[in-house]
């Protein structure tokens, strides 16, 4: 003990105060194990006195637990080792985590004759360490959680994947749908399109027909001018008339009066030649007169509302021939009426055609002694043929309107209405002016007339719908024809 | 001319038909006595008793009107209306004597009460004589209320 020689004067009392002044057990060990030697540590620890463990073999003293951990330590100190060990050890009852340092003890010989044994509690350290390792399992566990988690993160996004791959899929099926739709979405563009093409058709044939009906307006507002410009051609016409029946009789009336005036106050110093040249003054009054009132009669009949009603009209020639005769009773006429067809039409008017188509008849048979007058009617164009076959005279072809005009029977029901005469007849190279307006073939001082009885008949047959023309050869007699409507219209 | 001997009064705007008128008057003895108005305004104006001539004596009341229809500024219908329309003029017989046979004159006439209607003939023989009679008939045979 070197330290022991070098402080002489430590005392016992100094030497327990180093062995017992700190925490650390410290014993002194035989080489037959036995405690030579202990400080109070060791008594705080396993509760023995140490006076009690001093010469006790550390079996005894440690427990046959922790001496079978130790055991092999101390046999490794006793022979020599300088050993250095940490075990959990069992004794009194606890465990005690413990560092322990067995220092061997040799004598001059350098024989070991025990060994010195410090021991500390580590368990403070331990559970530091237990702590840490529990932190770092903690910590490991939260990296495996966390790996887990990253593994089930990663098996999510698996999911997550084979959701996105069934979701592309429901996507790519939704993509065929959707192409499908797109399809769908085309044809019914398409419909749409051709739809639209329809429309746009439609619109066209709807714009035409706006066109057409804007045309039939533009057509039916001209037709409305033509319309209210007749209406007003009419009423000047009218105005026209009116004047003319007033404003032109009044002079003549003024010349005949005047001429007559003339005869009656100064007959006395008139000479023979005077006396003829107011004759005629007068005559020429009378016939100007006579022609302002054919004419006036002529264009009233263009303003005079047509009035059809059913006529009987072989009656009704009969009814104007009879008239006719009572003006000139001393003429021995044939008259033959053959039962005829009714006829439509405005009777008055009819009976102005009938009258004039008499009277020219009775007019231009004066020069026959036995005068014959026909009035008939051809049922249709077959008879009518016949007719003209059997009788060369009649030239039905040549309506008197226009020359060249071809031969068309024109049937309206009735059949065709003739006056047929034998009298001065007419060359047929005039007949286009024989239904004109104040147009005569005969001399006025062989026949009298104004020339617009024929023109009135052309005008009246016209208005009902009817044609009228005339055959004729000249000293062969002349037949009038005319078509009226079978029916009412 | 006196109005109060006046017969007759002719509204007629052609002087040559009022001279044929009134000679045909005079051959057959029948009145002179005529008052002529010219056209419609000179006639309306007359019978309007605000007229000017206020100094004619409506109680000696002439024995006919003779009235030609087509006359100037206002038409013999419209003088016809006013006449028949005139309490003191309305019982004073009137005559037509017109050139118009127009129907619608005619309806015109007697639907505002026209006594009688009477064309003029072009022929100066059918006119003197048809002249002649009217006159002889409104100024002789025909009577007048009082």
């Amino acid at each position: 003990m070197t330290v022991l020689e070098a402080a002489p004067t430590l005392t016992e009392r100094n030497l327990r105060l180093a062995l017992d002044g700190g925490p650390t057990l410290i014993a002194y060990i035989d080489t037959g194990s036995h405690y030579r030697l202990v400080n109070r540590t060791h008594e705080h620890w396993f509760g023995t006195p140490v006076a009690m463990v001093e010469g006790r073999h550390m079996r005894e003293i440690v427990g046959e637990v922790s001496w079978r951990i130790i055991s092999p330590y101390v046999e490794r100190a006793l022979a020599g080792e300088a050993v250095d060990f940490e075990q959990e050890l069992h004794f009194s009852g606890r465990k005690r985590w413990v560092r322990a340092a067995y220092t061997p003890d040799r004598d001059e010989t350098g024989h070991v004759r025990g060994f010195v044994e410090h021991v500390i509690d580590i368990g403070e350290y331990k559970r530091a360490e237990e702590d840490l390792l529990t932190g770092r399992w903690e910590a490991e566990e939260t990296q495996r959680a966390t790996l887990n988690i990253l593994e089930d993160f990663d098996e999510e996004r698996a999911k997550l994947k084979q959701i996105q791959q069934a979701t592309m899929n429901l996507l790519e099926d939704f993509d065929e749908e959707r192409s499908n739709l797109q399809e769908v979405q085309k044809a019914t563009l398409n419909l749409l399109e051709d739809m639209n093409e329809e429309r746009n058709r439609l619109d066209e044939t709807q714009r035409a027909l706006l066109n057409m009906l804007e045309d039939i307006e533009v057509e039916r507002a001209k037709a409305e001018q033509s319309k209210s410009l007749l209406e007003s051609v009419n009423q000047e016409l009218e105005a026209f008339s009116y004047s003319v029946s007033h404003d032109l009789r009044a002079p003549l009336r003024a010349i005949s009066g005047f001429a007559q005036a003339v005869v009656e106050d100064y007959e006395p110093r008139l000479d023979d030649e005077g006396k003829r040249y107011l004759g005629l003054i007068q005559a020429n009054s009378h016939k100007m007169g006579q022609l302002i009132d054919d004419l006036l009669a002529f264009s009233r009949l263009g303003r005079q509302q047509l009035i059809a009603t059913k006529i009987d009209m072989d009656a009704l020639a009969k009814s104007v021939f009879e008239e006719l005769l009572t003006q000139s009773p001393t003429r021995a006429i044939h008259f033959i009426t053959r039962t005829t067809p009714a006829a439509y039409g405005d009777k008055a008017m009819i009976r102005q055609v009938l009258t004039n188509l008499l009277a020219n008849a009775v007019k231009f048979t004066r020069t026959r002694s036995e005068a014959l007058i026909e009035f008939g009617n051809l049922p249709d164009a077959h008879a009518f043929r016949q007719d003209e076959k059997n009788d060369g005279v009649i030239e039905p072809g040549a309506p008197v309107a226009e020359e060249g005009e071809t031969a068309e029977p024109i049937l309206s029901g009735g059949g065709i209405y003739f006056v047929k005469d034998n009298g001065v007849g007419f060359d047929m190279h005039y007949v286009s002016k024989l239904f004109g307006v104040f147009q005569r073939l005969h001399d006025v001082t062989e026949f009298e007339g104004t020339g617009v009885g024929l023109a009135l008949v052309s005008r009246i047959i016209t208005r009902h719908g009817g044609r009228v023309w005339a055959t004729g050869k000249e000293d062969q007699g002349a037949t009038f024809y005319f078509t009226l409507p079978g029916r009412e219209k | 001319m006196n109005q109060d001997k006046v017969e007759i009064i002719l509204i007629e705007d052609n002087p040559d038909d009022a001279e044929l008128i009134k000679r045909v008057f005079k051959k057959n003895n029948l009145s002179d006595q005529f008052l002529i108005l010219k056209d419609g305004a000179e006639a309306l104006d007359f019978f309007s008793a605000h007229g000017k001539n206020l100094s004619y004596n409506f109680n000696h009341h002439p024995r006919v009107i003779l009235l030609d229809l087509k006359l100037p500024k206002v038409d013999g219908i419209e003088v016809l209306r006013n006449i028949k329309m005139n309490e003191r003029m309305k019982s004073v017989p009137v005559v037509i004597l017109t050139s118009s046979t127009e129907e619608r004159d005619l309806k015109n006439a007697y639907d505002l009460g026209v006594n009688s209607y009477v064309t003029k003939p072009i022929r100066h023989d059918e006119f003197a004589s048809i002249v002649s009679q009217l006159g002889s008939y409104w100024l002789t045979v025909n009577r007048l209320s009082t």
